[in-house]
């Protein structure tokens, strides 16, 4: 282990060896910052993280954004306090934007940031001087929030900027909902967090239906659809260049019609079909052949209830499909916004304290979530009927009775 | 100060894009790799746009001089950075002619390029004990000793498919886990310690408590000024939402070590999202750093997919083709009752269509990928 120029020195045996080996080192990086290292080598050595009790707090009159974690050796750190910012939705940094980030860490903290996992940008900020880096940071065009229960970590995949798979602009429409949704980004009033995303397609690179509360991944009506001409050069060249340079291994029509989970494609002659009323607009066959692309009218599911967190009475789920298909009408994307409100009042009134979304929808029931939003039920989002003839008709003399 | 604050300032995306995006926006027709790490995009405009994805420090972490050297690279090499939903960094808008220039100097920064198609992907991971109170191990230490281990994965194109593995540090998976092709999950393997005069002077709220038990495990009694609660050792799972509730009064306890889940898919090709499932409930990490008899599971996990998956078949896929019997067998690694799910029946078989597995063939290659070195092998 070397230290490079602007590397403090300090004796700490256990995080140097996490410097050595081919994979990127994070104590390198937080050897060129001010971050107590000292803290880290303790927890390593005790096998015990040295941090304790901490959570998020409000220091009017910012109310969300700041986060307080308190220290078991306040003669090495007395505490931790991070300010966390709204990421940029698609994820873009300019070099003019990471050099400001570089700024306000350098000071107003300790010289290092590190990216959240749902894409926020989080940075030490000294205590006394967050209203401070909060009013800096609004200079950078970014804004504190996204900490407690509100809503957080709204981020979307590069979507139709600079992916030819995306069916819309994902980054434009999370832009939309931040926008429309920025008090609840900033003012915790929700049960619990409501992590929100947008994904251009059902590949979901940002984990609309796995990892967020609230989400929306943009669809496709029609059937992929074969160009024969762009077919024909792909397998002369295409698929071989690929191939070449050492990236993909060759993929040829046989491996398109054997993993289609649907078995929607056949070879034909030098080219394939695919059977629209088989396929299940999964994207396998669109993600290997470019001369297979998406068609017909494009817009959003909507999907309720991801989380990956191993607590509340359901633990990690899948989110729900609740609505196959919402047009996507730029540039106020007001159906999709008016939805996403509609859903973030339903959880405020709806959810028990502390109650993931996921949960809450599951102890409501999928069709009263529905019918609550006063959405009409698709039968596109039904994967079976119901094996059980638990039916809650209205009672007689109430007004539903028919 | 007599700004306002917060602002009320939802980050503008367009005003970090490079004209080429903005003018290529929804004109691209398809992308195709030009070396592991690379690929390009190509517009119906006759333009393209040249992308290197950059392997970052476990969790993101980066120092400000970092974020400068970067803002210098894109300047001179790229248009715009870019971070992917697993943080690791895209340079977007490379100038094709200066490619070699740019991954030489990503490399000396430390920031190997690879993670894209076929390979194993950036490892992502919370921050454990560099920046957490809940964590039960140090997740950024195992995601670096994974990523050591693995390494000619990152860098190279040659898996089946890509492989993504993600490192929580506890239950609450933060770093995610139930998405990936391999999870890494911190598990406490105490029952949670509750100390009934701090959850009084607390004013822990006991109904919201058991409310929040998945498992029903919590009792609430009456204690001496107030309410408490009794942990029912047979139903804890030890999930932490309780300790996550009142922390002041409620603590993990007991040996720490992690649980190992393979085969989970977050995109709808093939069988669309669904969650990883569990291999190994509990590998005892007694000090930070020993990080072996985990690493030996994975590379044995990884290692047998790589022999005997089809082409494009992710780790999720292999296992559901040749059954969890069969799978167990392969990577060496005993049945353990607790892969069965005591809380939903959903785990065990409802039809007869068993999945028996013959002994693992002997194969000359096995001992490559571990087959057998996990220590965990059946007896």
């Amino acid at each position: 282990m070397d230290l490079v120029e602007g590397e403090q020195e300090t004796r700490t045996p256990l995080c140097d060896r996490l410097m050595d080996g081919p994979y990127p080192s994070h104590v390198r990086q937080l050897r060129q910052s001010g971050y107590p290292l000292q803290m880290l080598e303790e927890g390593l050595r005790l096998n015990r993280t040295q941090w304790e009790m901490g959570g998020y707090v409000s220091v009017p009159p910012l109310l969300a954004g700041v986060s307080v974690i308190a220290s078991s050796r306040p003669e090495i750190a007395p505490e931790m306090t991070s300010l966390r910012l709204l990421g940029v939705p698609g994820g873009f940094l300019s070099a003019k934007l990471l050099r400001g980030l570089a700024d306000l860490a350098d000071r107003y903290g300790d010289g290092h940031l590190r990216w959240t996992t749902a894409g926020s940008i989080e940075f030490w900020a000294r205590r006394e001087r967050l209203l401070e880096a909060a009013a800096a940071a609004n200079d950078l065009g970014m804004d504190v929030g996204s900490t407690g229960d509100d809503v957080r970590c709204l981020s979307a995949c590069p979507g139709s900027y600079r992916c030819d798979l995306a069916l819309v602009n994902a980054p434009d429409i999370a832009y939309a909902l931040g926008r429309a949704t920025i008090d609840d980004q900033q003012y915790p009033g929700l049960p619990n967090k409501v992590k929100t995303g947008v994904s251009g397609c059902p590949n979901d690179c940002v984990r609309a239906q796995m990892q967020k509360d609230h989400a929306f991944v943009g669809v496709f009506r029609g059937s992929p659809r074969v160009d024969h001409e762009m077919m024909a050069w792909w397998l002369r060249e295409g698929r071989g260049m690929a191939a070449a340079a050492g990236t993909t291994p060759p993929v040829d029509l046989e491996f398109l019609v054997e993993r289609c989970p649907a078995s929607a494609i056949e070879k034909s002659g030098d080219s394939v079909e695919i059977d629209p009323a088989l396929c299940r607009r999964c994207m396998m066959c669109i993600n290997k052949c470019p001369a297979i692309r998406p068609s017909g009218e494009r817009g959003l599911a909507w999907v309720v209830g991801g989380k990956y967190g191993h607590r509340g009475s359901n633990g990690p789920m899948v989110g729900f499909a609740l609505a196959s298909f919402i047009p996507a009408v730029p540039p106020d994307y007001l159906e999709v916004v008016e939805i996403y409100k509609r859903f973030l009042d339903l959880y405020a009134d709806y959810g028990r304290r502390k109650e993931r979304v996921g949960d809450m929808v599951v102890r409501l029931g999928l069709r009263t979530v529905l019918e609550l939003m006063e959405m009409e039920a698709d039968p596109a989002i039904l994967e079976e009927p119901s094996q059980k003839m638990f039916v809650v008709w209205p009672a007689a003399g109430s007004a539903e009775e028919p | 100060m007599s700004r306002k604050l917060p602002a009320g300032i939802m980050p503008d995306p367009r005003a970090q894009l490079p004209e080429l995006l903005l003018r290529n926006e929804g004109k691209w027709l398809r992308h195709e790799g030009m070396r592991p790490g690379v690929y390009r995009h190509i517009s119906s405009t006759g333009e393209q746009c040249v992308t290197v994805r950059a392997q970052l420090p476990p969790n993101g972490v980066l120092s400000s001089t970092t974020y400068r050297r970067l803002a210098d690279l894109i300047d001179r090499y790229a248009l715009v950075g870019r971070r992917t939903s697993r943080n690791s960094l895209e340079l977007v808008g490379v100038d094709p002619e200066k490619l070699d220039g740019l991954l030489a100097e990503l490399t000396d920064l430390g920031f190997p390029v690879g993670g894209t198609g076929n390979s194993m992907h950036q490892i992502k991971c919370c921050g454990g004990f560099m920046h957490c109170q809940n964590a039960a191990v140090d997740s950024p230490s195992i995601a670096k000793a994974v990523g050591d281990r693995l390494f000619p994965g990152v860098v190279s194109q040659d898996y089946p498919a890509w492989l993504k593995i993600s490192i929580g540090g506890c239950p609450n998976q933060c770093g995610g886990g139930v998405e990936a092709d391999v999870g890494v999950m911190g598990v406490f393997k105490g029952l949670p310690q509750v100390d009934d005069a701090a959850l009084v002077d607390a004013r822990c709220d006991v109904p919201l408590l058991c409310f929040w038990c998945p498992t029903g495990a919590l009792k609430p009694k009456a204690v001496r000024g107030g309410m408490s609660v009794d942990v029912n050792a047979e139903r804890c799972v030890r999930c932490t939402s309780c300790a996550n509730v009142c922390p002041a009064a409620i603590q993990m306890g007991g040996p720490r070590g992690v649980a190992v889940t393979v085969g989970g898919t977050g995109s709808n090709t093939g069988r669309g999202p669904g969650l990883a499932r569990l291999l190994v409930p509990f590998i005892s990490l007694e000090s930070a750093g020993s990080y072996e008899p985990v690493l030996q599971v994975i590379e044995s996990v990884i290692g047998a997919w790589r022999y005997e998956a089809k082409q494009g078949e992710r780790l999720g896929d292999w296992v559901d083709r040749i059954g969890w019997p069969a799978f167990l067998a392969r990577v060496g690694i005993a049945f353990d009752p607790n892969l069965i799910d005591n809380f939903s029946p959903m785990s065990v078989r409802r039809n007869l269509q068993f999945r028996w597995h013959s002994p693992t063939p002997a194969h000359p290659r096995r001992e490559a990928w571990g087959g057998g070195r996990t220590g965990l092998a059946p007896s």
